[in-house]
C-alpha cells in the first residue's frame, strides 16, 4: 500500500489548505489520474480535480505531482512512488486554487491573450493559399504543440517572484506568431514583448522546457525573440542593453569583463542608484569584486576572425 | 589518474576567483589533473546567444576543438558554463548541419571539431569519476556539526534532455557529496530554483525576491550555510545578500560556499587559501564550527 497525500482546499468551508492522506495500491500501469478517480469514486466524492481526454492532449489535468508540474493522465503513479517513496498531489503553482486541485486559470488566459495570439495581416489577403515553406514553419516548431495545461506557468520561477511576468506559455504562443512569415506585425510584436514583464524578464531557469509534457520549449522561444528583437534594432530595453554590453566585452576581451559590462549595461547613473554601488564598495574591502584591468585572450585575433566569418555568412544568406 | 581539460569560465577567475583557487587546491589533493584552457572564450552565458546565437555556437566549438586536440573531455565549475557548452555540443552532435556550420567557420582559422568531447561539471567529476569513496578517504576535518543546503543552479539540472546526468526534479548528487564530506544535507525546495542572477540588471526586485525566498527557506530548514555549484548564483546569494535582506526585511547572514570550498574545508585545507575570507557574507561561523586550520602550517596531517 502507498501513502497518497492530496492537498485539499474548500473555501466554502472556510478552512485553510491541508493535506489528506489515503492508503491505496499503486500497481504498475495505474496513472495518477486513475488514483484520483479511485479516491473520488470509492473514498471521497468531495475531491475536486479537472480531467477530460485521458490522452495527454486536452491539457486539463495539469497539477503538481511530487513537487513538479505534470499531467496526471500520463504520469505513472508507481514511478513516482519508486522515486519519492510516496505520492504527493497538489494544485498547479502560481495560480490560485478554487477548490482542491482545481485552480483559477483566468490569469493564465489573460497572459496568453495579452500577446495577441492570432495572425495579423496588413493589406489585402492573398487570393489563394498562403504559401509557406517547411523551413519557415520549422522555425516555430518548438512552440506549436502547446496544449495550455499551465504546467510551465506553474513552475516558472520568474512568475513566482513577479506575478506580472507574462510567463512561458504566453511567450511561446507569442513566438509562434512573431516567427510566422504570414504575420505582418513582427516588429510591433517584438516591441510589445520587449516591454517590462516580457521576454527580458525571463530568468532562464529552464523549468518550462523541463516540465512541458508536450516537448514545447518556451525558453528557447523567448531566446529566439530576444535575438530577433536585437536584430530589428530594438535595443532600448535594459535586457537588450545588458546582453549587448556582455556580448561586446566578450568580443573585446574574449571573456566577459564584469566591470565594463556593468558600467555599459546600467550606465554610471544606473550603477549609482542600484544595489550594485554598495556591492562594489563592500567588494573593495573583502576583495570580492571584478578586476578593473583585464587581459585579453591571446587568441583574440582568431575570435575576431570567427565573428567576421559568421557575420559575413549571415549577410550572404540574407541577400540571397 | 583522472584528467580533464579545465574550462575555468569568466566569473570564476574574476569576481569569484576563490572558485578557481579552491578548485585547483582540491584537484591537487585528489590527483585530478587539470589542463587549463587559458585561451578559451566565454561560454556566452546566454547573453552572447541573445545577440548572435550562431557566433556563440562557433566560439564554443572552438573551445571543444581545443579539448579535442588534447584528447580530453572538458570540466566546468559553473552551472551556466555547463549548460551553454552542453547545449552547443548537444546541438552539434545531434544536428549535423550545426556541426557543419561551426566547422565552416572554424576552417577559416585552421581548426576543426569532430564532436567527440564530453563536458562535465565538477560535481559530476567528483561524484562519478573520482567517486564518493575516494573523497571520503581525503576527509580530515569534522563537518559533523554543519547543516549544508545545496544550491544547484538551474542550468546544471535543466533541461535533463541536454544535460543528461541527474534527475532534474529530485537531484541527489550534491546531497550525496555533502554526506560523503561528513556534513548534513538540508533539503529545501529552493535548492533547484533560480537564484535570480540572470535578471538582476533587468528586474532587480524580482531577482532579490527569488534570492531572499530561497535563502529564507534554507535558514528555516536549519541550514548553517549554502554550497553552490555556480559562481553566478554565488554573486547573487553572497554579494547581493544584503540587498535581498533589505527587500525581505530580515537579516539572514547565511554564508554561501562554492562547492570546491566545501570540499576543501572537509579536506582540512586552510580557509584563507580556499578564498573564504573574500566573501561578502562572513564565513567565520562555518570555518569555526569546522575547526579548520586557518594557515598552511596549521594543517594537521596523518
Amino acid at each position: 500500500m502507498t501513502k497518497v497525500r492530496v492537498r485539499r482546499y474548500d473555501p466554502d468551508r472556510g478552512g485553510k489548505p491541508y493535506f489528506q492522506s489515503y492508503e491505496m495500491g499503486t500497481p504498475k500501469g495505474r496513472t495518477v489520474l486513475d488514483v484520483l478517480r479511485e479516491i473520488h469514486h470509492h473514498k471521497d466524492a468531495t475531491l475536486s480535480f479537472r480531467c477530460s481526454c485521458n490522452s495527454a492532449i486536452c491539457g486539463s489535468c495539469g497539477m503538481r505531482i511530487n513537487g513538479q508540474a505534470r499531467l496526471a493522465c500520463n504520469t505513472q503513479a508507481l514511478a513516482m512512488v519508486e522515486e519519492f517513496g510516496e505520492l504527493t498531489i497538489e494544485p498547479l503553482g502560481n495560480l490560485k486554487p478554487v477548490k482542491d486541485l482545481v485552480v483559477d486559470m483566468g490569469p493564465f488566459w489573460q497572459s496568453v491573450m495579452a500577446v495577441r495570439p492570432f495572425l495579423q495581416h496588413k493589406g489585402k489577403e492573398p487570393a489563394g493559399l498562403y504559401p509557406v515553406t517547411k523551413a519557415q514553419m520549422d522555425f516555430t516548431k518548438i512552440a506549436r504543440d502547446c496544449i495550455f495545461c499551465g504546467s510551465c506557468l506553474s513552475d516558472c520561477t520568474s512568475r513566482e517572484a513577479n506575478p506580472a511576468f507574462l510567463g512561458p506559455a504566453a511567450l511561446a504562443k507569442a513566438f509562434k506568431f512573431a516567427g510566422d512569415p504570414r504575420d505582418d506585425t513582427t516588429k510591433d510584436r517584438l516591441l510589445n514583448y520587449s516591454k517590462a514583464n516580457g521576454i527580458w524578464d525571463c530568468d532562464t531557469c529552464l523549468y518550462c522546457n523541463e516540465v512541458c509534457p508536450m516537448g514545447v520549449k518556451p525558453m528557447d522561444a523567448i531566446l529566439h525573440m530576444r535575438e530577433m528583437a536585437i536584430e530589428k534594432g530594438l535595443v532600448h530595453t535594459q535586457g537588450a542593453k545588458h546582453a549587448i554590453a556582455f556580448h561586446n566585452t566578450v568580443m573585446e576581451w574574449g571573456k566577459v569583463n564584469e566591470a565594463v559590462t556593468a558600467k555599459n549595461s546600467l550606465g554610471i547613473g544606473g550603477l549609482a542608484t542600484r544595489n550594485t554601488a554598495g556591492i562594489l564598495v563592500r567588494g573593495a574591502v573583502t576583495g570580492k569584486r571584478p578586476a578593473i584591468f583585464k587581459e585579453k585572450l591571446a587568441g583574440m585575433a582568431t575570435v575576431q576572425r570567427l565573428k567576421k566569418s559568421v557575420e559575413a555568412e549571415r549577410r550572404r544568406r540574407s541577400h540571397g | 589518474m583522472v584528467k580533464y581539460a579545465y574550462f575555468p569560465g569568466c566569473v570564476g577567475q574574476d569576481s569569484c576567483k576563490e572558485l578557481d583557487m579552491s578548485t585547483k587546491l582540491i584537484a591537487h589533493e585528489l590527483g585530478l589533473e587539470l589542463v587549463e584552457l587559458d585561451d578559451a572564450t566565454c561560454c556566452g552565458a546566454g547573453f552572447v546567444q541573445d545577440v548572435d546565437y550562431d557566433l556563440a555556437t562557433v566560439l564554443n566549438a572552438r573551445t571543444f576543438a581545443m579539448a579535442e586536440a588534447l584528447g580530453l573531455d572538458l570540466m566546468t565549475v559553473c552551472s551556466t558554463c555547463q549548460y551553454n557548452l552542453a547545449k552547443a555540443n548537444y546541438e552539434m552532435t545531434k544536428e549535423p548541419e550545426r556541426l557543419d556550420m561551426a566547422n565552416r567557420h572554424l576552417a577559416e582559422v585552421g581548426l576543426r571539431y569532430r564532436g567527440t568531447v564530453r563536458v562535465k561539471h565538477i560535481l559530476q567529476v567528483l561524484t562519478e569519476d573520482i567517486g564518493l569513496e575516494t573523497l571520503r578517504k581525503h576527509v580530515r576535518a569534522d563537518l559533523g556539526e554543519l547543516n549544508i543546503g545545496s544550491f544547484y543552479g538551474c542550468q546544471l539540472l535543466r533541461p535533463s534532455e541536454i544535460l543528461q546526468w541527474e534527475n532534474a526534479d529530485n537531484p541527489q548528487s550534491f546531497e550525496r557529496l555533502i554526506v560523503a564530506l561528513g556534513a548534513k544535507p538540508v533539503y529545501y525546495q529552493g535548492r533547484t530554483k533560480c537564484c535570480g542572477f540572470p535578471i538582476t540588471f533587468v528586474n532587480e526586485k524580482a531577482s532579490m525576491t527569488m534570492n531572499y525566498r530561497n535563502m529564507k527557506e534554507a535558514v528555516g530548514k536549519g541550514a548553517d550555510a549554502l554550497a553552490t555549484s555556480c559562481p553566478l548564483c554565488h554573486i547573487n546569494l553572497d554579494m547581493y545578500q544584503k540587498a535581498a535582506e533589505r527587500l525581505g526585511g530580515e537579516r539572514l547572514d547565511l554564508p554561501v560556499l562554492h562547492l570546491p570550498q566545501l570540499v576543501g574545508l572537509a579536506f582540512g585545507l586552510p580557509a584563507k587559501e580556499l578564498g573564504l575570507s573574500r566573501h561578502m557574507v562572513g564565513t567565520d561561523p562555518v570555518v569555526e564550527r569546522v575547526g579548520a586550520p586557518r594557515k598552511t602550517e596549521e594543517i594537521v596531517t596523518g
